[in-house]
Formats: structure tokens, sequence, C-alpha cells
């Protein structure tokens, strides 16, 4: 058998292939900023690699939700499946949003030392707690909303299209 | 020396992925090629592999008991019986809804108003697909036959049930074999909101004489036509097509048969 690539994917296809990212970036991201914040004095490099990370993963939840929207009209699931699917957009927005501001709070940090020349661990640290809690937070809704995408796939079979 | 091998070397990696590209486009490409040849009129012939064979020259299927027969087409022709039957299903409703109001009956007339609200936006829907693909959207508009509020309900029930048990998934097979998505898309809202009006005939036929009152207005999406029975709408997106709730069209008073 041949071995050829897969065709390129509609708008419309392309949610499968977009949603897993955001969520892997925006997991991982954390660890970064916990390692900027025990280096903070040493290096600022974890800092911004974790801003990276955050700002392509806020940016791939943009392209999730609106591939997602064009996606919907396409997804033929019962009335149960339809609130499953009303309530998994409903909290993809919600992610869309937190970390749209989740990515600023923690540009505004990373930028911080621009301003204030001598940052101590006793600013660094209670700064990063907060942002922890709040990251969290979001964390805690985009695994809400991604088992609610993977029940509409695995157990209302809504298939993209390919 | 140092600075001519970095230039070498970039020259190197932009060299490796231009190829790296151009391999990937191909590759994409002659993936897309290897499914379906396309149809004149930008239509593909329908195969699926993860589906039952689609017809795609037009074939008689054996349907429930009294059920018309169903002719699946091409999507295109398939647009176009929808289209017929959407165009149709508007009329009757409109019939149905003034004799409805005629009887007394004016929680039923409502929904036959709001579900004629929504087959003609079925039918608009359809119209521009069946444009897209090229073709030119056209109904045989038949006189409706109207009997009793009660029969009304159960005519329209019983058509309502075979648009959404048989022929819309025979429809949506062959558009989602084509990939075509705006067939799909139209298809499958006019099939998830058919569903939704059986459930409402089912209901008032169960508490006919309910309906002599208006307990509540109706909503219909302007995209989709997406038909609730309630005081307000408890959601901010239509959870068929996304149409914000506020632009729902409110029915609350009967609309005149044309």
């Amino acid at each position: 058998m041949p071995i050829s690539l897969p065709p390129v994917p509609k708008w419309e296809g392309l949610h499968p292939l977009v949603v897993h990212f955001p969520i892997a970036l925006l997991i991982v991201a954390p660890l970064f900023v916990a390692t900027g914040m025990l280096l903070w004095e040493r290096t600022r490099a974890y800092a911004v690699a974790a801003l990276i990370l955050m700002v392509l993963g806020t940016a791939g939840a943009w392209v999730s939700v609106a591939s997602g929207v064009a996606a919907m009209g396409l997804a033929t699931v019962n009335a149960e499946g339809r609130e499953v699917m009303a309530r998994h957009q409903e909290l993809a927005m919600l992610v869309r949003l937190a970390f749209s501001i989740l990515t600023a709070l923690y540009a505004a940090i990373v930028a911080l030392p621009l301003f204030a020349k001598r940052l101590t661990p006793k600013v660094v640290v209670p700064v990063h707690l907060v942002f922890f809690v709040l990251y969290a937070g979001a964390v805690l809704v985009l695994a809400a909303q991604s088992h609610l995408g993977g029940r509409l796939v695995h157990e209302f079979g809504v298939q993209a299209l390919m | 020396m140092l600075r001519s091998c970095s230039r070498r070397l970039v020259v190197y990696v932009g060299l490796l992925l231009s190829a790296f590209t151009l391999v990937l486009v191909a590759g994409c490409k002659s993936g897309e090629e290897g499914t379906t040849p396309a149809e004149p009129g930008g239509m593909k012939k329908a195969v699926s592999q993860a589906e039952p064979p689609a017809k795609t020259t037009a074939k008689e299927n054996a349907t429930e008991e009294g059920a018309p027969e169903l002719k699946v087409g091409t999507t295109l022709e398939n647009l176009q019986a929808a289209f017929d039957g959407e165009s149709n299903a508007h009329k009757r409703y409109l019939a149905f809804a003034a004799k409805a109001e005629e009887e007394g009956y004016k929680q039923a007339a409502l929904l036959f108003t709001a579900a004629a609200r929504a087959e003609e936006i079925h039918a608009k829907s359809h119209a521009k697909v069946i444009e897209k693909l090229g073709g030119t959207p056209t109904a045989d508009i038949k006189e409706p036959e109207v009997k009793t509020t009660k029969e009304n309900l159960e005519a329209a029930l019983k058509g309502e049930t075979y648009e959404k048990n048989t022929m819309y998934p025979e429809f949506l097979k062959v558009a989602k074999a084509d990939k075509n998505a705006d067939a799909i898309r139209t298809l499958n809202g006019a099939m998830t909101v058919e569903e939704e009006h059986a459930a409402l005939y089912q209901a008032a036929l169960d508490d006919l004489e309910g309906q002599k009152a208006i307990t509540s207005p109706l909503w219909v999406c302007p995209v989709c036509g997406h038909t609730v029975q309630a005081q307000k709408l408890d959601f901010s997106n239509c959870p068929i097509c996304n149409t914000p709730a506020d632009q729902f069209e409110k029915i609350d008073q009967v609309a005149a048969a044309k």
C-alpha cells in the first residue's frame, strides 16, 4: 500500500487537529513558571519560555474555539449530546478568556524588572503564588471542557469532517 | 571563518526546510487526489469506507409503511428534494396554523406558525447550497390537504418523523461521503430541528385540550430554524449553529397563510 500524507484539512475539520496543542502547552507552562520563579535572580530564560508557551497555548485556544464553532453545525448528535456540546463550547470560551487574561498577567510579571530593578524573593514569590492559584482554577476549567470534548467523540460519536 | 560557516549552515537549513515543505505539500495533494474523483459541477462521487456505500445514482428505497418513497441521488439532487419538501411544509404548516386558530387551538396555531417559519429557513438554507453547487432551487408547491387540527398534528408528526428518521439521515450519508461541509451543515441542521418539531407535535397531541389557551411563545433561530417553546431562552447561543439567542425570532402571533 503506497504511503501518502493526509489531505489538507478543511476549516470545519481542523478542530480535532488543533485542540490538543493548547491543552498540552497550557498544562506544561506552569512548570516553566515555577522554574522561572526559583531561578528568578539567576536567569529569566525559564520565565520567557513559560510566557512563550502561554502565548502559543492561548493562541491555540482561540483557533480551537473558532474551528470548534465552525465544526459544531456538522455534528450529528442527539439532544443529550447537544447539551454536552453547548456546555463544552461555553467552557471553551471561558478557558479562552481566562488564559488570555493570565497570559497578559504573566507578561506583566516577566516585564516587572524593567520597572523595578531590584525585585527580592519577598515580592517575586507571593506574586507567583497568587498567579499559580489563578492558573490552577483556569486549568480545572480547561480539564472540564476537554473532558466534555472527549465525551462528544467517544460517547456520542461526533466525528470531524476529514 | 566562523561567519562563513554559519552562513553556509543557514543556507543548508533553508534548503532543507524548503525541500521538506515541498514534499509535505506534494504529499498532501496526492493524499487529497487519492480520496475521490471530482464530478462535474464541483461534486464528488460518494465513496466512503466508514459508512455503507452512498448512492450516487437516483435510487428508490422502501420506507416505512405509508411514508413517501425516498429517492436518494447526488448531494445536489437530495438538496433539491429537501428544498421541495421544506417549501411544501412551510405552506402546509401555515394552512394548519390558520385551521388551528379557526378551531380555537391557539397554542397549536403558534406551534404551526413557528414550524412554518423554521421550514422556510431550512428551504432558504438549502437553496443557498444548491446555488453554490451550480443548481437552481425549484419546488413543486402543492395545495395542502387541511383536515381537523388533531389530524393535522398527526400528519405533521408523521412528516417530521419521516424526515428525521429516513430522509435526512440518508441524504446526510451522501453529503458526508462527498465531504461537502455546506450540505452537511444545512441537512444536519434541518434534521435536528425536525426532531424538535416531532417532539413538539407529539406533546401537542398528548395534550390537545391544553392547546386551546396560549401557554408559551415559541422561538425560532433565524439561521438553522432551531425551535424552542419557552417563556424565555435559557441559552446564550443557539446550540445547533451558535447564533446569539438575542437574534431568535419570537413567535407569539399566528402568521397568515399565504
